[in-house]
């Protein structure tokens, strides 16, 4: 019940309640959007700094609002008038949608048993719950998990996880609530964006699409849950919104700073394509002036970014040469060439931009109907062959980045922001709104769809009932200091994935697991995979038993998608005690 | 509206000119591997293969290899590497459980001068 409480007021403390006492916006959605990216922002500095300074990682976490809270609502001296801003048609037509896109969210992790998909989340996870536990920011996750060695380009996400384990969520339960509250906000700012260059109406419509049809944040959600890809898309809408703003009313609002600060700082790996965007936009409009201006305050927003990282830099600085080691480089290599990207031509990744998710290449339907709105809508504007240029040529420019690397083809994302604005060009009114509901309701892959009906089960990433009770009893019957052998750790330094979904267990339960993915010494890497293989050829081995004694492996979890371990060898042997059964999910303890 | 305004020929330049050198920009890794495995043995227990390799390089000198088998996707049931002799015929035999599933075999090269390679395909592995 404490717990609960502290959840409740913890939440909006750390992620909005700072940024809306300082943002001073009349329009009540930009201010809603600024508190949150602000907020973020001030949680994710007010941690580390403290653990620099020497203040452990802790459930206290949150006293320290009390005396910025205090301060904030003491400076701030102009009445919040909220009530006459939602009386607005346009904000609560907003404020419905992005309900609208919550509930979505909701029904979507209802539906994966409130844990997320994929195996991001044991990576974030991991790392944020061994901070937690070793109550430090530090690049030594031991005991916890082997390794000494490891740096991650996006930090905001995996501060965002370790913020919502001082409010007493496990990693899994607090990524949940990062992603409701990224992508409904990324649905918010993609309003505001559209607002800029459409009527109210058309505006609200082209939100309204996007929810239901196109919402890019949800769609990479259901596929492998890539967190920070999806928690991206917010700032990346709030940054475009903040720069047609500034060329449409001749300057730049300041506030753009935060919004680029934490697109950086969660897209770092993705944002070449938004920066070559913005670049197109800059040209077209040629206003040297506006310009200059954004390129200066891109530049602040790096420093400050820095700033508000730096504790972290300090700490990971010699690691980031890492991924360019030799066999890291062949690793990363071996992963592109082989990926479906990597050998198409141009002309078929093109269709790609139009048509396709881009990092796992599946065909979107409503991408497929947002495309043909778009070609129809064409007519419809003043210029119409600069418009099909333009839309060409942002695919284009998206597309040359699937050759050169085919971790960018996430990006295939970005031309098709402009599918919801047709759609909302074309049908503006309620029937037409019903009509597209239910076309969403059964169009594969759209974001209600997935919400509904499935997910992308290339991965067969739902955690089952019987797997969760499984995790209950490790949690409430097994001793603290266990360590489970499971079936997998990973393919390489970077790829982890185990079949078992027994990489869970750590996030969800505090007991160590045998991994093998995120070691950065290969041969202590390739040892680990040695043992697995042994056991699972032969779990009565009596080296590999001894081996996994001498790694202090004292119990061994199995699952109903496993491979390598047999569920059958293990019951037969007198090596290993059967704790639980629940279906096919079974822990064993060595004896 | 900014999006559809006027010099969007200057795009058309700008993105032709980042276009060309990403367009060309090198996709193969200085060195290649090219293999074949059979089947050589299988019983109830486990499976092993033989795997005849050869790592094409334009250089002859010494690299290692690895070779990583998976399962699940990601899972790594088999992870070896060592040193061999590019430009030279090689064989290496691997032995995973049975368990009637497809694993998937992956390999790739690097040296300690940065040079690195990959087999542009995996190999199924039936076992």
């Amino acid at each position: 019940m404490y717990e609960i409480i502290i959840q409740m007021i913890g939440f909006p403390i750390v992620f909005f309640i700072p940024g809306f006492l300082i943002v001073k916006k009349d329009n009540i959605l930009e201010r809603i959007s600024l508190s949150v990216v602000i907020s973020i922002l001030i949680s994710i500095a007010l941690i580390q700094y403290l653990n620099f300074i020497g203040f452990p990682i802790n459930n206290f976490f949150l006293l320290a609002y009390i005396p910025i809270i205090i301060l904030l609502v003491f400076l701030e001296r102009k009445n919040i008038t909220i009530k006459n801003l939602l009386r607005k048609k346009e904000v609560k037509y907003i404020l419905i949608i992005l309900l609208l896109s919550i509930l979505l969210k909701i029904l979507f992790f209802s539906r994966s048993n409130w844990l997320p998909l994929g195996s991001d989340i044991v990576r974030w996870g991991t790392v944020s719950h061994s901070w937690f536990l070793n109550a430090e920011i530090t690049k030594d996750l031991m005991p916890f998990f082997p390794s000494g060695n490891f740096f991650i380009y996006t930090p905001t996400t995996l501060f965002m996880v370790l913020i919502t384990e001082t409010l007493f969520f496990n990693p899994a339960s607090g990524a949940i609530i990062i992603s409701i509250l990224m992508s409904s906000m990324s649905v918010l700012s993609f309003y505001l964006f559209c607002r800029e260059f459409l009527n109210q109406k058309k505006a609200v419509y082209a939100c309204f699409y996007y929810t239901i049809l196109f919402d890019s944040s949800l769609i990479y959600l259901a596929n492998r849950f890539m967190l920070s890809f999806s928690a991206g898309f917010f700032p990346m809408f709030l940054s475009m919104f903040y720069i047609s703003k500034g060329f449409n009313e001749k300057k730049i609002d300041k506030m753009i700073i935060p919004s680029l600060i934490l697109l950086v700082t969660t897209h770092l790996f993705h944002i070449f394509p938004v920066i070559l965007f913005l670049i197109s936009v800059f040209i077209l409009k040629h206003d040297k002036k506006i310009l200059k201006k954004l390129i200066i305050l891109g530049i602040i927003s790096l420093l400050i970014s820095i700033i508000i990282f730096l504790p972290y830099f300090l700490i990971f600085m010699e690691n980031i040469g890492h991924t360019s080691l030799p066999f890291i480089s062949a690793e990363w290599y071996n992963y592109e060439i082989i990926s479906e990207n990597f050998n198409k031509n141009i002309f078929t990744l093109l269709l790609y931009n139009i048509f396709v998710n881009g990092m796992e290449p599946f065909f979107v339907f409503s991408y497929l109907i947002g495309f043909m709105i778009t070609l129809f809508v064409f007519n419809r504007f003043k210029n119409k062959k600069k418009v099909v240029s333009l839309f060409f040529i942002i695919c284009f420019i998206s597309t040359t980045f699937y050759i050169s690397n085919p971790l960018f083809s996430r990006f295939s994302t970005f031309p098709k922001i402009v599918y919801p604005i047709s759609l909302s060009l074309l049908f503006n009114d309620v029937g037409s709104a019903t009509f597209w509901t239910v076309m969403a309701i059964i169009t594969p892959r759209s974001p209600i769809w997935y919400s509904l009906f499935d997910f992308n089960d290339t991965y067969l990433d739902v955690t089952t009932i019987e797997e969760i009770h499984a995790y209950e009893f490790i949690k409430n019957n097994v001793p603290p200091d266990s360590i489970f052998l499971i079936d997998g750790g990973g393919e390489g330094i970077f790829e982890g994935h185990s079949g078992s979904h027994g990489d869970r267990i750590f996030i969800l339960t505090s007991r160590r697991i045998f991994y093998y993915s995120g070691i950065m010494d290969l041969e202590e890497y390739q040892k680990r995979v040695r043992i697995y293989r042994d056991v699972s050829i032969n779990p009565n081995n009596q080296t590999a038993i001894q081996a996994l004694k001498q790694h202090n492996i004292t119990h061994i979890f199995i699952g109903p998608t496993d491979i390598g371990l047999d569920k059958d060898k293990f019951l037969e042997s007198n090596n290993y005690e059967k704790l639980w059964q629940e279906g096919n999910v079974f822990v064993f303890k060595i004896i | 509206m900014f999006l559809f305004s006027k010099s969007y020929k200057r795009i058309l330049i700008i993105s032709l000119i980042l276009l060309i050198p990403l367009a060309f920009l090198e996709k193969r890794g200085p060195m290649d591997i090219k293999m074949e495995c059979k089947k050589i043995h299988e019983d109830g227990q486990i499976c092993t293969f033989s795997c005849d390799f050869n790592v094409v390089s334009q250089k002859n000198k010494t690299t290692y290899i690895r070779f990583i088998v998976t399962h699940s996707t990601w899972a790594a049931i088999y992870d070896e590497s060592f040193t061999v002799q590019t430009n030279k015929n090689n064989s290496h035999t691997i032995t995973i459980p049975n368990r009637e599933y497809t694993y998937v075999l992956k390999s790739n090269c690097f040296d300690d001068s940065g040079d690195f390679g990959a087999m542009s395909f995996s190999i199924e592995l039936k076992c």
